[in-house]
């Protein structure tokens, strides 16, 4: 099971996601409702999560320049974009995210993304 | 005044009607503020050419010195709203700045113009005018790449056609002026000096009304998509909400059949409505 950081705006798509990933046994560190409090949190981790799940309409600071920081810091992180916007697809993939889900999809989807994900090396 | 000059003037006037009546028309459906400069300027545009055929009809010299002077007042100061308003679809201006110029392109003149200098009056106005079009064309040039990605490439070459237009109109100003032509070319003889600064004219007020549709089309799109976005952006998340919560809550083994279905039921509309929204994406 993986360890997660979740990262999104929306309280409410952040409280189910919770539980559905708590649920399926994964293990959530951290959670940052917007870009700055992200890569903050990031800088604090003294174990890197397996796992970053990515929202990236957010306020303050948005989650392609949240992702960059963060894979400047540490470039072996996993980012997982959750977003609804398409258009970030390809720039979020060629900044090195592993995968893009768009927004909305089936929880199902989400489960089977993180397990390829963190069997990945 | 010679007919071509008068025939010259009075289409200017009725082009600069047309171009304010369309930014009026801008003004009401896109609600734009921007727009609010180009009609004060395109207003200004057009007393300057009734204050042209103005200064034509009166005999009396001081008369007519008077109302050449404000023709060449209104005609800096409209090059200089209309050149601030189409400058502000690339990039924002402090109100001031238009302020400060306005007063500066109104004063100069009208003291050169007391202190018995008409021929000076009306040269600084002419000079303010040619560094207004100069000024408001090289900066949109100097920052080509960020210029071009904020217009369509249709507004762009129109762009171009409107700089040509102008520069043309004030080279060849500059050098039958110095060629001892008088400003307006008002006199009552034919010259083709006359005939090309009033065909220049018209053709670039012209290009002008004709690049400021392309780029009312380019604002009415971009405001469009960035509806369209905005909404099935915040409908994308809702629908999520709607759905993982409609699954999460069907975890529940102690639920109702009946339950069950309606939660089913849900589930199947969220993906219906999660199709609804990636096909609008992809026409958007």
């Amino acid at each position: 099971m993986a360890t997660i950081f979740l990262i999104e705006d929306d309280s409410s798509i952040m409280k189910l996601f919770e539980t559905f990933l708590t649920l399926l046994g994964h293990e959530i560190v951290a959670k940052a409702y917007n870009g700055e409090e992200a890569v903050k949190l990031f800088h604090e981790f003294r174990n890197v999560p397996d796992l970053i799940l990515m929202d990236h309409r957010m306020p303050k600071k948005d989650g392609l320049t949240a992702a960059k920081e963060i894979l400047n810091f540490n470039n072996n992180s996993k980012i997982i974009f959750l977003s609804a916007d398409y258009t970030i697809k390809d720039k979020a993939l060629t900044l090195g995210a592993k995968y893009f889900l768009e927004k909305p999809f089936k929880l199902d989807k989400l489960s089977q993304i993180i397990e390829k994900v963190s069997m990945e090396n | 005044m010679h007919v071509i000059a008068i025939f010259g003037i009075l289409l200017l006037i009725f082009m600069r009607i047309v171009g304010l009546i369309i930014s009026i028309e801008f003004l009401r459906d896109l609600k734009e503020s921007k727009f609010k400069i180009l009609i004060i300027g395109w207003f200004i545009w057009i007393l300057a050419g009734c204050s042209a055929l103005l200064s034509g009809v009166y005999e009396n010299q001081l008369f007519s010195d008077i109302f050449l002077l404000i023709n060449g007042i209104t005609t800096s100061i409209a090059g200089l709203f209309v050149m601030m308003g189409l400058f502000s679809y690339f990039q924002k201006l402090p109100g001031k700045i238009l302020v400060i110029l306005s007063i500066l392109f109104i004063s100069v003149p009208v003291i050169a113009f007391l202190l018995g200098s008409y021929n000076i009056a009306s040269n600084l106005s002419s000079m303010f005018l040619f560094l207004i079009i100069v000024i408001f064309s090289i900066v949109p040039l100097k920052r080509k790449e960020t210029f071009k990605n904020s217009i369509s490439i249709k507004s762009y070459y129109w762009y171009i056609i409107v700089l040509l237009a102008f520069y043309s109109l004030t080279i060849s100003y500059v050098i039958f002026i110095f060629q001892g032509y008088s400003f307006g070319f008002y006199s009552d003889d034919f010259s083709i000096p006359m005939f090309v600064n009033y065909f220049l004219g018209n053709a670039s007020t012209l290009a002008l009304i004709i690049y400021s549709i392309h780029l009312e089309y380019d604002i009415s799109k971009i405001q469009k998509f960035k509806l369209s976005d905005k909404y099935s952006h915040d409908l994308g998340n809702l629908i999520q909400v709607i759905s993982s919560a409609a699954i999460l809550t069907n975890v529940d083994k102690g639920l109702k059949e009946e339950k069950v279905e309606n939660l089913d039921l849900i589930q199947n509309k969220c993906e219906e409505a999660a199709k609804l929204i990636k096909d609008i994406r992809k026409i958007m």
